[in-house]
């Protein structure tokens, strides 16, 4: 059953096949006219066939049977008619299958030729004239507008209405002028539906290659694959992107394609009825200055953070082994300016980190309450050598669990806790941990500091910036700690935000989901 | 903790060497140790007999990287080994192979405290 449909389709491929031609508008005629020339050939065949079956062969080689057939009204003239009709279809359709040049409107005017002289002679003349063959008047005069431009409509109903005059005159008669006017009628009824397909076409046309022009000209690659993976549209930059890889990309899914001294990225994106679509773009400098930073971040932390160890090392065991109490005293000074450093080379990576998109998160089950505990243990001894009061408040609606990252949740308490202990010289600091409506949860730190001025709340969070200048300040740091609580913040899925007067002490509050989507 | 353990010490930088050094004396005064300031040597020692009771294995060094050591080591010795570096993001990526991971800067102290606990295994 498949091999039939597959050589049927096969021969009707064979059968319909029109060379490839420069105008759109030809090529779409010569299709239509190829079709119509195989569909009457196959009818004036049967025709013909269906009065020669009926004789025996010495009565078709003598034309014996034309004598018969002229006992039928009009049945020579069929007979006749579809002769000449095979014969002229049958050149037509050699000729559409040549490109032609400049005579490409041949076949189609061709074909109105024969159409309308195989109508003339499809009956006997007063049948043809008179309006029972009215309705066959109607085939070249319909089918002029789809196999040439839409006005030949008009000629094909002027040939036909001379045709019918002529006959009319040829058996002495005046002819029927409603058929005339009807012919007319129909021409302009083929010529406004032509005219309309045509209009459709073109704007269509025109909406494509203006599509197809940006596609074109586009900076980026665009690259379309059909779903069974062959390219649909590759434009220059694609191309050029791509090189000798272009077969390759077609098949890839993965989001970035490294060949040697090239690196580019692919966005994909499902176009349904389509297939998918890239867009792509060289990323090979970005990349290179992406992996130069992250070599001289990795070289910078650990040219730094070797000597810290032996300095902080030794300090250490200095201060361990001295039974003098002033050098004691001098070694855990250089063992707490050693820490501060450390302090400073880690937010240097992370900020880094951060701005170059490489930090990852990891996703484990935390306790809050627990968190609260530990930021209590560890942050307590530094609130009461300034003799604060450090409380913890932990909700009891707040969740067991969350997900989340716990030594970055952890690092982002301690700045903030850290900080409020900085900038408060006398009362409070708060801790609050509590539940949040739509599946999360948040923490407040709170104190009863200085408090931070209007003009400064904007740009808090950007990285080295303090709430005052750093020359008349008395505290240190480098301005890095908010700033990294932040994108840790946003990294996580979660907003931060302060709310804080001069002279009223600072709140800041995180509010963070409880199931954290892996970043 | 056994008499003389020999603990090996594969770091390029020699005021740590120096550091460890002092450390490891605090923790028992009869410890023996081997120095090796490159990859090169500190991979053809891990290969050799005696074989360490610890090895403190820095990653960034001079020819063979300490990951290629810590491989070899860990094939053919039973020692235990501490990777010691500056290097956070690698020191997180061995954080799954290796038995134990340091960052430095480290508090000398408590690093101290470390080491007796892993001798005394």
């Amino acid at each position: 059953m498949n091999t039939m449909i597959t050589c049927f389709r096969r021969l009707a491929d064979w059968l319909f096949r029109v060379p490839p031609l420069p105008d759109p508008d030809e090529q779409r005629r010569r299709a239509i006219l190829a079709r119509v020339a195989v569909f009457l050939i196959a009818g004036c065949l049967a025709l013909l066939l269906n009065t020669l079956l009926s004789y025996d062969f010495g009565q078709l080689l003598s034309g014996a049977f034309l004598a018969d057939l002229e006992q039928f009204p009009g049945a020579v003239q069929m007979f006749l008619g579809s002769a000449f009709g095979l014969a002229g279809l049958l050149v037509i359709f050699g000729l559409n299958r040549l490109s032609l040049g400049q005579l490409g409107w041949l076949p189609g005017f061709g074909l109105l030729v024969t159409v309308t002289g195989m109508v003339a002679f499809a009956d006997t003349p007063r049948e043809v004239i008179d309006g029972r063959s009215l309705m066959l008047w109607v085939l070249p005069i319909a089918l002029a507008p789809l196999i040439l431009p839409a006005w030949t409509a008009f000629l094909a109903a002027t040939t036909s209405t001379v045709a019918i005059s002529a006959l009319a005159l040829s058996i002495g008669d005046e002819g029927n002028w409603y058929s005339l006017l009807a012919l007319y009628a129909i021409a302009f009824v083929s010529w406004l539906a032509a005219n309309a397909l045509e209009g459709a076409l073109r704007s269509a046309r025109h909406e494509a290659e203006k599509n197809r022009v940006i596609v074109e000209n586009v900076a980026d690659g665009v690259l379309v694959v059909d779903q069974g993976g062959a390219i649909q549209i590759a434009n220059p930059a694609a191309r050029r992107l791509l090189g000798a890889d272009l077969e390759q990309a077609a098949s890839q899914v993965e989001s970035r394609l490294e060949s040697p001294g090239r690196i580019v990225e692919f966005s994909w994106a499902q176009i349904q009825g389509v297939g998918r679509a890239a867009v792509l773009r060289d990323i090979t400098r970005q990349v290179e200055i992406e992996r130069a930073k992250d070599a001289m971040l990795g070289t910078v932390s650990h040219e730094l953070r070797t000597p810290l160890a032996a300095i902080s090392g030794f300090a250490e065991i200095i201060g361990l082994l001295s039974q003098n109490e002033k050098i004691s005293e001098m070694a855990a000074r250089i063992t707490a300016n050693a820490g501060r450093l450390k302090g400073l080379v880690n937010s240097l990576l992370d900020q880094a980190q951060i701005q170059a998109g490489t930090l990852k998160l990891s996703s484990e089950m935390v306790s809050p309450a627990r968190l609260a505990m530990d930021i209590r243990d560890l942050m307590g001894g530094l609130a009461q050598e300034k003799q604060l009061a450090f409380e913890v408040f932990v909700h009891p609606q707040t969740p067991e669990t969350v997900e989340g990252d716990a030594e970055r949740l952890h690092q982002v308490l301690v700045n903030l806790v850290g900080n409020a202990i900085k900038f408060t010289e006398r009362g409070t600091v708060s801790l609050r941990m509590y539940e949040l409506p739509e599946k999360k949860w948040g923490f407040s730190v709170s104190d009863t500091g200085d408090g931070i001025p209007a003009a400064r709340l904007p740009d808090i969070f950007e990285p080295f910036r303090r709430g005052a200048d750093y020359a008349t300040r008395p505290r240190q740091g480098a301005g890095l700690g908010l700033s990294i609580s932040k994108q840790l913040v946003e990294l996580m899925g979660g907003e931060i935000s302060v709310q804080s007067e001069s002279g009223q002490g600072s709140t800041f509050e995180v509010c963070l989901p409880t199931n954290r989507r892996l970043v | 903790m056994s008499d003389s353990p020999l603990v090996l010490i594969i770091e390029d930088d020699a005021d740590l060497v120096r550091l460890y050094e002092v450390l490891l004396s605090l923790v028992c005064t009869s410890i023996h140790t081997d120095v090796c300031m490159d990859g090169k040597t500190g991979l053809e020692r891990v290969q050799r007999e005696p074989e360490p009771r610890l090895i403190l294995l820095d990653l960034h060094l001079p020819h063979v990287q300490g990951t290629e050591i810590y491989k070899t080591a860990r094939e053919k010795t039973s020692s235990t080994i501490v990777v010691v570096t500056a290097d956070v993001l690698a020191a997180k990526d061995m954080l799954s192979t290796a038995d134990h991971v340091v960052t430095k800067p480290f508090d000398a102290l408590m690093f101290k405290d470390f080491l007796v606990k892993l001798l005394k295994h």
